[in-house]
């Protein structure tokens, strides 16, 4: 044996040591939407022992579908003991009694920040991938979402670019510094709102969103046979009579879209640049 | 000398709903120009005159004028209704939002709103908040008929407002919307926030015959307030009195409620300011009343507009800090009536 070939070995068996002593998660349980979606991707139904209910509301969640492939608890910490996780995978937000109580209980709680643009996604999916075991199917995905960030740069692109104002439930719009933000830049937009200032998510009055002069309005829309008054102000006379009057392409965006920073934002830019009719 | 007094009274309340018409006026001009955007108005009805619509005309006639006229009939609504109803059972306390008469009306809206009625048959909206502003005006009618006494209504009128918003909040998480449970705040303190024309049309008939069906009282109010016997003698029908006030109040409260929700104590404040300029007699207040809950709404909802709070101020925010010191303050000043 040459010197090498020892080498080899001791490397070898470092590796092996070390993929041993970080155990593989076995029973991992999400207490957050965006959490729910992107674990979905990640693990199979029987190492993801627990997602929330939202995530197989259509109208929230953007994996809808697969979410009936999964246990969904109910939120309540007992609930979540006795699913026996070895990892809880939760918000950043996630209310901070809930984080605490699961701090003192002592189990292991992965806490995922809101990402803002593509990198930060990226970011966070490798990082899951790693505190779950499966980097190997967090960078087959990350590989896919790049390729569709290539396709959709590719896509026709208006120039100048189109303005777009986003304007959802309870009259908010969204500012520089969030993934929607990011989402319309994909899509080929330039976002009115960041442009006047605001950050983060905030309210726009009906009357500074007319006078905006936008040539694309993106509504927030959800998918339910009831009314609440959050969604009335999307439905305001104003509103329509305005896009009649200028010519403003009105673009209802399920919330599915958008609530979470994701493979979804991919999604919902291409979503975004194929109903653009301009 | 009597004569001599109650001519003084009638040119004073003629000067009173001059000085009122006057500052609903200025009012309504006022709030036709607040807004996030500045433009000039008088530019924006010359391009309606010419029947061309430009953004300008747009914010003008589908975003400020709804929601002025909203102000108006709203508050016409509420202060009408709260001197209505002070004059019926004698009792300067009684009032839409304190004996719960608003929180019942908005409970009847979110079950007709929240649970797909209201989307498949419009009118079920108001119609909703009457039912249930009309259930509570009969059950505190019922409640003070024998036993009329500040504490009756006082303490009836928390129970009330304290079931009706619980079931309130309880129909609210229970609706299949997942944003119905944030909206509340909307119900029980109201707002006029962007309000529409349809919002108008929705309310108009039922407010204007709640008007319509008080108003009617008001010389038999004026009587009743000699008492109910001399009333009688003098030919009040006091069961149709009370069945016109109970379900003029139910219409136009119940209406007001479903689109704007509950803004309390306009009812309280007007009446209670307005009544030495009456002479206090209830049935003269009725109609400076309504002019003054309309000057004091608009008033407040053009300062909601003003403030520059992130999100706009609930106006119900605004009538309760400036209703609640002034229902302690009447509250205080009949202390004495609450011994037995």
């Amino acid at each position: 044996m040459n010197f090498k070939q020892i080498l080899l070995l001791i490397s070898l068996s470092a590796l092996f040591y070390s993929v041993s002593t970080i155990a593989k998660p076995q029973r991992v349980v999400s207490l957050n939407l965006c959490a729910d979606q992107l674990l979905m991707e990640l693990l199979k139904p029987s190492s993801l022992v627990g997602i929330t209910q939202l995530a197989s509301d259509a109208s929230a969640s953007f994996s809808y579908k697969k979410a009936s492939n999964f246990h969904q608890h109910n939120d309540r910490i007992e609930e979540v003991m006795a699913l026996k996780p070895d990892l809880i995978v939760a918000g950043a937000f996630t209310s901070t009694a809930t984080n605490q109580m699961l701090d003192r209980l002592g189990y292991k709680v992965v806490k995922l920040g809101l990402p803002k643009a593509v990198d930060d996604i990226i970011q966070q999916i490798a990082f899951l991938g790693e505190q779950v075991g499966q980097s190997q199917r967090a960078n087959k995905l990350i590989k896919t979402m790049r390729d569709e960030i290539t396709a959709l740069e590719s896509g026709d692109q208006a120039a100048p670019a189109l303005r777009a104002v986003v304007y959802y439930a309870n009259g908010f719009s969204a500012g520089k510094e969030t993934i929607v933000n990011e989402i319309l830049r994909l899509a080929g937009l330039k976002n009115i709102a960041a442009e006047t200032g605001m950050a983060y998510i905030a309210p726009l009055s009906l009357e500074s969103l007319l006078a905006s002069n936008p040539d694309v309005l993106l509504l927030g829309r959800l998918d339910a046979n009831t009314d609440s008054l959050a969604h009335q102000v999307l439905q305001h006379d104003a509103i329509e009579k305005l896009s009649a009057l200028e010519h403003v392409q009105k673009i209802s965006v399920p919330d599915r879209y958008w609530s979470c920073a994701g493979p979804s934002s991919i999604a919902a830019a291409s979503y975004i640049q194929q109903s653009i009719t301009h | 000398m009597p004569v001599l007094n109650s001519l003084n009274n009638n040119y004073q309340e003629k000067r009173l709903i001059i000085i009122l018409m006057s500052a609903l006026v200025v009012l309504f001009i006022v709030s036709l120009m607040v807004g996030d955007v500045n433009f000039n108005i008088i530019n924006a009805l010359k391009s309606l005159s010419n029947d061309d619509s430009t953004l300008e005309s747009i914010i003008l006639m589908d975003i400020r004028l709804p929601r002025t006229l909203l102000a108006v009939l709203i508050g016409a609504s509420l202060g009408l209704s709260g001197a209505a109803l002070q004059g019926m059972v004698r009792n300067p306390l009684a009032e839409p939002g304190i004996i719960g008469v608003s929180t019942s009306a908005a409970l009847g809206a979110v079950i007709v709103f929240y649970f797909g009625l209201a989307t498949a048959f419009p009118m079920a909206l108001p119609l909703g908040g009457i039912v249930g502003a009309l259930l509570a005006v009969i059950f505190l009618y019922a409640l003070t008929r024998h036993n009329n006494s500040m504490l009756t209504l006082i303490l009836a009128g928390v129970a009330v407002s304290s079931l009706s918003a619980a079931l309130t909040a309880l129909a609210l998480n229970l609706s299949p919307n997942p944003y119905a449970a944030l909206e509340i705040f909307f119900w029980l303190m109201g707002s006029l926030a962007d309000r529409s024309f349809t919002h108008v049309w929705l309310i108009l008939p039922t407010t204007l015959i709640g008007w319509w069906l008080i108003l009617s009282t008001r010389h038999d109010l004026d009587v009743l307030s000699l008492g109910d016997d001399t009333a009688q003698s003098l030919g009040v029908q006091i069961q149709r009195l009370n069945k016109r006030i109970i379900l003029g109040v139910a219409l136009s409260v119940g209406a007001a409620v479903s689109v704007s929700g509950g803004i309390g104590f306009v009812g309280l404040v007007v009446p209670h300011v307005l009544r030495p300029y009456v002479g206090y007699q209830p049935g003269r207040l009725l109609i400076c009343s309504a002019l003054g809950g309309a000057v004091l709404l608009l008033a407040a909802d053009i300062t909601v507009r003003l403030l520059a709070t992130q999100q706009e101020l609930k106006i119900g925010v605004l009538t309760a800090l400036l209703g609640a010191p002034f229902f302690l303050h009447l509250i205080l000043k009949s202390k004495r009536e609450w011994a037995p």
